[in-house]
């Protein structure tokens, strides 16, 4: 009989959680949602052996102080979910800070690996890390991968199996003694509660604690230990803060986090710093305080313009295929009704939304290319002071661009939002950042009116103009309903990266998957129903006055296909 | 000396992050804390906001508001690899021989 093996991937966002995932051989991805939340949740499914592993791909968190709504559920999965292991995914080239949010995983005292990731990039610059020590000072297991170069990531599963199988291994992370001290003496009163009977437990809501975590406190609020645990801290805080100088508990616990991590990466990695990255040398030319924003600008133009012109080609075969399909089957198949609501109801009508397949993929191919390449922080950067200025911030900036994808992303990008304000607004905002949907029509629009001048710029200028327009709304938003000042903008630029493309591949199978869904199913149901309504009932009088009118108009060729049945 | 106020290309360590406890700590999670080594790499046009490499470490951006609230010493310029940390008794600092605390402690 095979054993489930519940696992938690979990890092910093920009660590590559996604491309290990899609490393991962024979892995069966499932994308739906936490529970209650819109928060994407992808699980990947595996069988080795006689394991069934049940991957869970937690939103990106810095560290478990969650400060977005989308790190708050990574935060409370991993606190009060049930799981066997803990794949903690970090990136090599910033080691010491990802360590910081290994070390919060570690207070936990769960069965932890530590994937160090992008291994090839620190090889590269002539690093060295040494595994064997890192292991011997954290005590858990590590294994170095690089995603891309497909390296590494199935020892991630020999590793899962064997934690799985092995003991509970000795924590090896403890504080200064001052803050051990106190950490053991809160750990005996929460122990005193049934719920926080388990030591490991126990010590690390009182690390939490003493973080002012307030989830944490909100949990032992209720209890009757509360009133002892409640003045012990206050006593703790006063007493820690002054002993160390600082002014909050908080600054200590970061500050003891950061000392350790980075002496870790002191003893373990050999690193010297780049004189100039490339991903620096690139910056001076992209986002250049001058032309920066105008570079940016021709980037989203060329997008529009290769939307249109590429997408084109396709879409002429593909209403060609449907347009053959049609008239064929309309001679092919007996007259009837069956023949009428296929040929003249379902198949013209999913045709037409499937024609504008490519240029909706195009479009998202582009956008994700932006992301994925790391050019969209950089975007969000030049355009904070801009988007100040419409009472927004520069974060607000991805779900906006995304938001000319598609709209239910871009809802879901508005999480990374701390501020509720800020997501109304921009959410609020998002309808007119126009989305792929909506480009069939702007072609055909544009097709038809403006067919002379360059159509590929009337849609830019269609995109440009719907988002002018929805800033200036956004600025009468924060004026007059959800007055304030937008959050403050701090984000982090990862540094340039050549796209997967497999990753670009597998999202678009998944978009173009839920569009052809649609298209075959709501679409087809859409058309039946107003097949139905445009052709009962059958009244004689009106289809004689139609088909006259025809007669009378139109020329000779086009009669037959246009007379009402 | 506020962050802000950090000429292009100039190091500095960070003092102190004077902002409001959600903040400090988002700070601090995204590895910019007291005693580490920072470098600003670019403003945007009119200033607005930052662009900043912390060493060793990832890139930042932020906006001028924000970078306001952070004290820095400006060290000295030129290539190293630089990172202090000393809260309290404690001490720790980086054993590369280029490491700007090492002068000047």
């Amino acid at each position: 009989m095979s054993s489930e093996i519940k696992v938690a991937i979990v890092g910093q966002p920009n660590v590559g959680k996604s491309s290990i995932i899609n490393a991962l051989s024979n892995a069966k991805l499932h994308v739906g949602n936490f529970s209650g939340v819109t928060v994407e949740k992808k699980e990947v499914y595996l069988k080795r052996d006689d394991y069934d592993i049940k991957m869970t791909d937690l939103p990106g968190i810095y560290a478990l102080n969650a400060y977005t709504p989308e790190e708050q559920v990574a935060k409370d999965f991993l606190i009060n979910e049930d799981y066997d292991v803990v794949v903690n995914v970090v990136d090599a080239n910033t080691l010491s800070r990802n360590l910081i949010f290994t070390m919060q995983l570690l207070d936990m005292h769960k069965k932890t690996i530590l994937v160090i990731n992008m291994i090839d990039e620190v090889e590269k610059k002539g690093g060295l890390l040494n595994k064997h020590k890192l292991e011997e000072l954290l005590g858990i297991p590590i294994v170095l991968t690089s995603a891309k170069e497909n390296r590494g990531v199935e020892e991630i599963v020999t590793q899962i199996i064997k934690l799985y199988n092995a003991p509970l291994a000795k924590n090896k992370i403890y504080y200064n003694e001052k803050v051990e001290l106190r950490v053991e003496e809160l750990a005996k009163i929460l122990r005193k509660s049934p719920h926080f009977k388990s030591p490991d437990y126990s010590r690390f809501l009182a690390i939490r604690l003493l973080d002012r975590d307030e989830d944490v406190y909100k949990m032992i609020h209720d209890l009757p230990i509360f009133i002892e645990a409640h003045n012990a801290l206050e006593k703790m805080y006063k007493e820690l803060e002054s002993e160390f100088d600082e002014e909050s508990t908080t600054d200590i616990l970061a500050n003891e986090r950061a000392a350790i991590s980075y002496n870790l990466q002191m003893e373990a990695l050999d690193m010297e710093e780049d004189d100039e990255s490339l991903s620096e040398k690139l910056d001076n030319f992209l986002i250049h305080p001058i032309f920066g924003l105008p570079i940016f600008l021709f980037f989203m133009w060329a997008l529009f313009q290769l939307t249109f012109v590429l997408g084109n080609y396709p879409m002429n075969v593909i209403a060609n295929i449907f347009g053959e399909t049609s008239s064929f089957l309309a001679d092919f198949l007996p007259k009837g009704i069956f023949n009428s609501v296929l040929t003249q109801g379902i198949l013209p009508a999913v045709g037409a939304i499937i024609m504008f397949l490519p240029n909706i993929l195009v479009l998202f191919l582009g956008l994700n290319l932006l992301e994925q390449t790391g050019y969209m922080s950089r975007a969000a950067y030049l355009m904070d002071g801009f988007l100040k200025r419409f009472g927004l911030q520069g974060k607000a900036f991805v779900p906006l661009v995304s938001g000319f994808g598609c709209t239910v992303p871009a809802y879901m990008a508005a999480r990374t939002l701390k501020n509720p304000k800020d997501r109304i607004i921009t959410m609020l905002v998002l309808g007119f950042m126009s989305c792929g949907a909506r480009l069939p029509i702007y072609v055909l629009l544009v097709s038809a009116f403006f067919i002379n001048s360059n159509p590929g710029n009337m849609l830019f200028y269609i995109y440009i103009g719907g988002a002018f327009l929805g800033l200036v709304v956004a600025k009468i938003l924060r004026t007059v309903l959800f007055k304030g000042e937008p959050e403050p903008f701090v984000m982090e630029m990862p540094p340039y990266r050549f796209p997967s493309f497999k990753a670009l591949g597998m999202d678009l199978w998944i978009k173009t998957k839920m569009f052809l869904q649609k298209a075959g199913t709501f679409i087809a149901i859409a058309a039946m129903v107003i097949w139905f309504l445009s052709s009962y009932p059958v009244n004689d009088t009106i289809v004689q006055n139609y088909n006259t009118k025809i007669e009378q108009t139109v020329d000779t060729s086009k009669k037959e296909s246009l007379k009402m049945s | 000396m506020k962050l802000n106020e950090l000429d292009k290309g100039r190091r500095a360590m960070v003092e102190s992050v004077n902002l409001e406890n959600d903040l400090k700590k988002r700070f601090s999670a995204m590895g910019l804390s007291p005693g580490i080594i920072l470098r600003v790499c670019r403003r945007t046009f009119g200033s607005d906001s930052l662009h900043v490499k912390i060493e060793c470490s990832s890139c930042l951006a932020l906006s001028k508001a924000e970078a306001s609230h952070i004290e820095v010493t400006p060290i000295g310029k030129g290539k190293g690899f630089g990172h202090a940390w000393q809260r309290g008794q404690d001490k720790y600092c980086c054993d590369r021989r280029d490491c700007p605390m090492k002068e000047s402690s």
